[in-house]
């Protein structure tokens, strides 16, 4: 792994990170538009099938951003813990599931950085990139700092969401959530799939909502799949929630074509899914990328298709996205050029 | 569930627990740890005599904490949908041979947020209980097992073990389970988790909704479906595999389809994961599964492994996967 970026010192919590993505980050990006129009579709294909250096090579993607992405977290798990970390008590057999599938795919996707050590119920995690390390028993939440979920999260870029099957549904049951897209844990933890989803427009008409909750919860252990969902952020802000709305929000009154390029970035979240073993939860994690309008621009055929989805929004999904103070603003932006003959190998329809 | 991820195993040991059920311990062929599992999970075992091939799913019913060995139990000529399937596992496979078995999957998982636990067992329906009740104990949490039998193989292990927890039911020695009185008084957030003939699961839900209870407290997985007993034959046609095949009153669509070298996925083979879909393009299914929609009956989806024809004959295409 690189350390390209700066490593910098958050003076307030208004601040934006200073993380810009160096070319061989931008090369991986997860572009998520693969046609021009926008559509809704629960588009799932099997995660960690990537080739070599993609964002899907490994279940858990580790990049350039990981001591600024673990330092962001810490910071706003000082200042906001109870809000940011939730976890229902049976949900405890899920985050030792997630805890196992977590270290074990990171010892073996990262041997540079991670090394778990087994010996029955005894393990070691070595982190090396935090350059940190812990003894504990298996299944002794008492013999780790933090419980499970928490522990290993704050190791790992992301949010951690544990989704627990009964009554013919999917229940959010626990959460490390501090880089949301405009979604609080706090308010959304203990609701049922459908409701969590609740303000999505259009989508729950269309049985999108019910298709996809009855997929998660067919999902077989050791099948893990993933989706990519996208929106717009303006500065560099992994955190978007809204316990700080009053910080991002005001933001999106500044862009101007003249600044669209530095400030606006799209927001893609890789999302996977996974069948967890002993417990029967769902682990459903959330990976935030963000790239500039500048960043994105190196592609043109990107920066085209962005800016056709964009004109192709219908009204409710501008507003749900947040996007109604500057779409105009970033479609003026977007340099106009012939229709993109090949865009990115992202396979099935998206957005 | 396809056949890449199939895990080689071999039986390391079978113990008659009765004239009509073996036990088979299972481990990993390479000697790995074998996946981890959920307790209520089953596995399916694909097995052949070279001539004639099996795919029949069997529950998992050792504690979920130990992934050294599986093991399984099979009762001999249990149903005929195992189109003897279970004879030759009995009669033909000895310790030291190998065995092909899918990943654990689950669709009988355990209500975690419940207050107590409720099993009830009837007959070899006792073999996702086994795994329900060793995570339970080995959990402290609260649960009371019904177990209706005929046939006594994992009684001894119960009779040994002191547990006023456990109600045993001998129906060769007159005794019955009355579900009204075990279902009675149970406290707010009790769970129950009801496997065996569908009779007796019927029984339970019918039970339940008489006292009250909130119907989805009640969990139940039907053992090894049989076809209900007014089964009629019925023939369905598959155009684009130019076939016609038989399905006999003892039969389900879905072996019938594996047996004519169909390439079609399943996992439960009970009607609960949908897996093996198909769609009816001529002809009234009637549907016994547990998964499709109304909406998606409307258009014509199917379940090959439990659901059955309406008329004599049904014409059906396959899904891309």
């Amino acid at each position: 792994m690189t350390q390209s970026e700066r490593p910098i010192t958050l003076l307030t919590e208004s601040l934006p990170l200073v993380m810009a993505n160096s070319r061989q980050t931008i090369e991986r990006f997860p572009f998520p538009f693969t046609g021009d129009q926008f559509g809704y579709s629960v588009n799932v294909r099997p995660a960690a099938q990537g080739s070599p250096g993609s964002f899907d090579e490994f279940l858990f993607d580790i990049d350039e951003h990981y001591q600024v992405e673990t330092a962001e977290r810490e910071r706003i798990l000082s200042l906001d813990h109870a809000r940011r970390y939730i976890a229902f008590p049976h949900m405890i057999d899920a985050q030792w599931d997630f805890l196992e599938l977590g270290m074990t795919s990171l010892a073996a996707d990262y041997p540079q950085s991670f090394e778990l050590t087994r010996n029955g119920d005894q393990w070691h995690w070595r982190n090396r990139l935090l350059n940190l390390e812990h003894s504990f028993t298996f299944g002794d939440a008492t013999t780790l700092p933090q419980e499970p979920l928490e522990y290993l999260g704050r190791h790992m870029q992301g949010d951690f969401c544990l989704l627990d099957q009964r009554d013919n549904d999917l229940y959010l049951g626990a959460g490390l959530v501090t880089f949301p897209a405009d979604w609080s844990l706090a308010f959304n933890i203990g609701m049922t799939f459908e409701h969590w989803h609740g303000p999505v427009p259009l989508a729950h008409e269309a049985g999108i909502f019910n298709r996809a909750k009855r997929f998660i919860m067919n999902l077989q252990p050791g099948e893990p799949w993933l989706r990519l969902n996208w929106s717009v952020t303006i500065n560099r802000r992994l955190d978007t929630s809204p316990e700080i709305s009053h910080l991002w929000g005001p933001e999106r009154a500044l862009v101007t074509v003249e600044n669209a390029g530095n400030i606006v970035h799209l927001r893609v979240e890789v999302q996977t899914l996974t069948r967890l073993s002993r417990s029967h939860a769902v682990l459903f994690t959330i990976r935030t990328y963000l790239i500039s309008l500048d960043e994105l621009a190196t592609h043109p055929e990107w920066a085209e298709r962005f800016r056709r989805v964009l004109l192709s929004l219908p009204d409710e999904i501008i507003e749900y996205k947040g996007l109604t103070r500057f779409r105009d603003t970033v479609v003026a932006w977007l340099p106009e050029s012939s229709p993109p003959a090949a865009v990115a190998a992202y396979p099935s329809p998206t957005h | 569930m396809s056949e890449k991820q199939a895990l080689a195993v071999r039986v390391v040991d079978i113990k008659a627990m009765s004239p009509h059920v073996k036990q088979f311990t299972l481990v990993d062929e390479h000697g790995e740890a074998l996946p981890a599992f959920s307790s209520g999970s089953h596995v399916c075992v694909t097995f052949g005599d070279g001539q004639r091939s099996w795919r029949n799913a069997y529950s998992l019913i050792g504690d979920p904490g130990g992934l050294e060995c599986y093991q399984i139990a099979v009762r001999k000529g249990d149903t005929t949908h195992s189109r003897g399937g279970s004879i030759y596992l009995h009669e033909a496979i000895n310790t030291g041979d190998q065995l092909q078995i899918s990943p654990p999957a689950n669709f009988f998982p355990l209500a975690r947020h419940a207050r107590k636990h409720i099993l009830i067992a009837g007959g070899i329906g006792i073999t996702p209980i086994l795994s329900h009740l060793a995570y339970l104990r080995r959990v402290n949490a609260s649960y009371e097992l019904h177990y209706a039998f005929r046939d006594d193989a994992f009684v001894d292990a119960f009779r040994q073990r002191e547990d006023n927890h456990i109600h045993l039911y001998d129906a060769t020695a007159g005794q019955r389970l009355d579900l009204t009185q075990a279902l009675d008084r149970q406290p707010l957030g009790t769970h129950v988790y009801v496997c065996g003939p569908h009779s007796l699961i019927t029984a339970t839900r019918t039970a339940a909704a008489e006292l009250g209870w909130p119907l989805d407290h009640i969990h139940s997985e039907e053992f090894a479906p049989l076809p209900p007993e007014d089964s009629q034959p019925f023939i369905v046609a598959i155009p684009s595999y130019g076939l016609t095949v038989n399905v006999a009153a003892e039969q389900s669509l879905l072996s019938v389809l594996e047996d004519a070298g169909v390439p079609i996925a399943s996992s439960c083979r009970a009607g609960r994961c949908g897996t093996c879909r198909i769609r009816v393009v001529e002809g009234v299914a009637k549907h016994r599964d547990q998964f499709l929609t109304e909406q998606e009956r409307a258009t014509g989806l199917m379940l090959a492994c439990i659901s059955r024809a309406c008329g004599e004959s049904l014409t059906v295409e396959l899904l891309t996967p």
